[in-house]
């Protein structure tokens, strides 16, 4: 059987045009197909990453997932996915403490838009200044590590002279005073919420120099 | 070398917009079927294959049921 034979075949019945409505069979037809279709095309998505995503060397794979943290929506699904599964998109364990990060970071952010469209433009302002400080001091190692195994994989020694001198400076931040003013902050805003009790606010002491790596 | 494997696969654009229309014309949805012959291009072969056999199964099952 040829391919026009095949399309055609059983074609001398009547076909039913578009705008009708169609028997509830061919809808079923239909439907099926379409599941199946999509399994194709979730076959196709997963090996196009392989091939794609795959083949970066791994500190670039890690440089793509940081880079989707911050893309909006995407990046609070994929972080809080990340943070529930223990591990990053590229395979890396995530330890106990990025987990807590990862929630806090979106946690704080949720809230922060949560208070903008409640009008509290100075709790967002707080909120939002905190999820951006935890997200930084998160990101910022991760961030150099990888930059600068990519400087040694294809010997790029100005970026990577470059890279430690803002290392340096970055380590020259308090970033333990930033986030407890952050905090601070966000106790403040808690407090004000009404109803809410002065001893429910957030409590939060974190032993950054120790665990953050910076 | 590339040329010689993509010429590799049986299944032709042309070919595959046949069908596409076949099956619009059987009532699928023509939205949906654009999109198949946009993503065709970048299809590797197994993929065509499969979605090929898939929509030929689709107009041979929605003949029998016009018959």
């Amino acid at each position: 059987m040829n391919f026009e034979d095949k399309i055609n075949e059983k074609s001398n019945t009547p076909i039913e045009k578009k705008g009708t409505i169609l028997e509830g069979n061919q809808e079923k037809i239909m439907e099926s197909h379409r599941k199946d279709r999509l399994e194709i095309l979730k076959t196709f998505s997963a090996k196009l990453e392989k091939q794609t995503i795959g083949r970066l060397p791994k500190p670039m794979q890690n440089l793509v997932s940081v880079a989707l943290n911050y893309a909006g929506v995407v990046g609070l699904v994929k972080m809080l996915a990340e943070a529930s599964a223990g591990q990053t998109m590229t395979g890396e364990k995530l330890s106990p403490k990025d987990r807590i990060m990862y929630v806090l970071i979106q946690g704080t952010n949720i809230a922060a838009y949560s208070l903008l469209f409640a009008g509290d433009l100075k709790g967002f302002g707080y909120f939002y200044g905190t999820s951006w400080v935890l997200n930084e001091i998160q990101q910022w190692p991760v961030i150099v590590k990888n930059l600068k195994l990519l400087c040694e994989k294809y010997d790029l020694p100005a970026l990577n002279k470059f890279l430690d001198k803002t290392n340096a400076l970055i380590e020259k931040c308090d970033a333990q005073k930033i986030l407890e003013k952050s905090l601070k902050g966000i106790n403040r805003v808690a407090e004000n919420f009404k109803g809410s009790p002065k001893n429910e606010t957030f409590d939060f002491k974190y032993d950054l120099d120790k665990q953050s790596g910076i | 070398m590339r040329h010689l494997i993509l010429n590799m696969t049986s299944i032709n654009k042309a070919e595959f917009k046949k069908v596409i229309d076949k099956l619009v014309e059987l009532g699928e949805d023509s939205k949906e079927m654009d999109l198949w012959c946009e993503l065709f291009d970048i299809m590797d072969d197994e993929t065509k294959e499969k979605l090929y056999a898939n929509l030929l199964s689709e107009i041979k099952q929605l003949n029998k049921v016009c018959q």
